[in-house]
């Protein structure tokens, strides 16, 4: 399988008054099968944005991506789980939508550590454990692409480590092309092949490297070795 | 409690009034029971409301779903919106009594003429409803179907009427109310059957009783629907909102 392709010339979103706001300059980034990319960059530097091009969800930019994969999940910033269905529902419709044969529910929601919560509505939850249901909705499509806006942003400990114990062992698996964006560089550290980092806005690509495999105990070795590129 | 109450209040100073007045114009209650007993028991009672009813149910699916799928597109498409703004808004300001007689002119007095011109007079409240609901519509849900790839019944099963159902249970409930009214118009002025032509034949006859034993009949039948059929819909539809405490 080739590697998705990001090719972004310039992103501008309209302004209700004067010229339009530049987000993305000049981003060209591949994403290898199976590999995992944290997207790393100051507040307002075009991040979600760049996800968001990325999953298709937005088209409106110059340039152009190519070979999508078809089935994507995606946790976004806000749990974003339709409120009148149960969780369990909520995963067996995706995954219905993308064609799969009806998943398990319990056991993607157990991996996630939400065992017994598959017939309860998404409003009984916390915002921790919403994000972990999102979670295991986005498994539910057995992505090709996992897209990972955020994901330990405003989390309790043990929401964020569940999560992130979860990610680490999926991500060894290297199945699954996966994109993160995080403010945190320990969380690149710990999960991520390599590490994108985007300037302030508009944001253009700063770097691009991998991340030494003496940051996985020490974080600060990622550090050094951005300040070096 | 109150409720009773004040029902209880309203019949008695009905009763009241009608013994003080002794007139044909304001028949005590008992009068109007015998009314209702005697129509029922000449067989005429049932099939006029199953006739009105019929109409009623007809007129209020037709505005309920042309209505929904206009004020669906309005809201989420503004160059539908800006095209058919107008149209409502004239719609919404013509009485219901002219549409009847437009449509009896047009289209002669038949049933067809008489349900399309019921409907026609609902249909501007329901769209503006749905309008506002397509409006609100929450564009991060959207997405989400968007990216996990809903087909279009999907999308709409799972994401767009459960936000719409308050809006169209807002729709559904005003316009019951506003559609058996108007079929009660339409009746007198232009079918052979039905509760309102049995108004228009004891208003000619001036038999009081006979009128308001109609009335009261088909009101208690809405009751009824709006008891049975509307109230359910509605708690069903809402349900899943009171899980969030």
């Amino acid at each position: 399988m080739p590697p998705l392709e990001l090719r972004i010339r310039r992103k501008a979103q309209p302004r209700a008054e004067g010229p339009p706001l530049e987000v993305l300059r000049d981003v060209a980034l591949d994403f290898p099968t199976g590999s995992v990319t944290a997207v790393l960059g100051p507040s307002g530097c075009g991040k979600t944005t760049l996800l968001r091009i990325l999953t298709g969800l937005d088209t409106a930019f110059e340039g152009s991506v190519h070979h999508r994969p078809r089935r994507i999940g995606m946790v976004f910033q806000e749990p974003r789980l339709l409120p009148w269905r149960s969780l369990a529902d909520n995963l067996r419709m995706v995954a219905a939508a993308a064609g799969l044969p009806p998943p398990r529910p319990e056991a993607l929601l157990e991996r996630v550590g939400l065992e017994g919560w598959a017939t309860r509505l998404p409003g009984e939850l916390s915002l921790g454990m919403a994000r972990r249901a999102a979670l295991a909705r986005a498994l539910a499509v057995q992505p090709e692409l996992l897209v990972l806006d955020e994901p330990f942003a405003s989390l309790d400990s043990e929401s964020a480590g569940r999560i992130r114990a979860l990610l680490a062992e999926l991500l060894a698996e290297g199945r699954t092309t996966t994109v993160l964006v995080t403010h945190a560089l320990e969380d690149a550290a710990e999960l991520a092949g390599r590490v994108a980092v985007l300037t302030a806005r508009p944001g253009t690509l700063s770097a691009l490297l991998d991340v030494p495999p003496a940051a996985r105990r020490e974080p600060a070795v990622l550090r050094a070795a951005l300040v070096q590129a | 409690m109150y409720g009773w109450l004040s029902s209880a209040l309203l019949l008695a100073l009905w009763w009241g009034l009608a013994a003080m007045l002794q007139d044909r114009a304001l028949p005590a209650p008992p009068a109007v029971l015998a009314a209702l007993r005697s129509e029922l028991a000449a067989g005429a009672l049932l099939p006029a409301l199953a006739a009105t009813l019929g109409r009623v149910v007809a007129a209020f699916l037709l505005a309920m779903i042309l209505g929904s799928a206009l004020g669906y597109a309005m809201g989420r498409w503004r160059a539908a919106g800006a095209v058919a703004d107008p149209w409502v808004t004239l719609l919404l300001n013509i009485p219901a009594l002219v549409v009847i007689l437009l449509a009896y002119i047009w289209f002669g007095q038949t049933e067809a003429a008489a349900i399309g011109a019921v409907a026609l007079a609902k249909l501007p409240n329901v769209v503006v409803v749905v309008r506002e609901g397509a409006r609100a519509l929450d564009p991060a849900l959207d997405e989400v179907a968007r990216l996990y790839r809903f087909g279009p019944l999907m999308r709409l099963r799972e994401v767009v009427l459960p936000q719409l159902a308050p809006f169209l249970a807002a729709a559904a409930r005003s316009g019951l109310a506003i559609v058996w009214k108007v079929v009660l118009v339409v009746e007198l002025l232009g079918r052979p059957s039905g509760v309102g032509f049995e108004l228009h034949l004891r208003f000619q006859l001036f038999d009081v009783a006979g009128l308001l034993a109609y009335s009261l009949a088909f009101a208690g039948v809405m009751l009824l629907v709006e008891a049975v059929a509307l109230r359910p819909a509605e708690k069903r539809a809402r349900a899943w909102r009171h899980a969030a405490a």
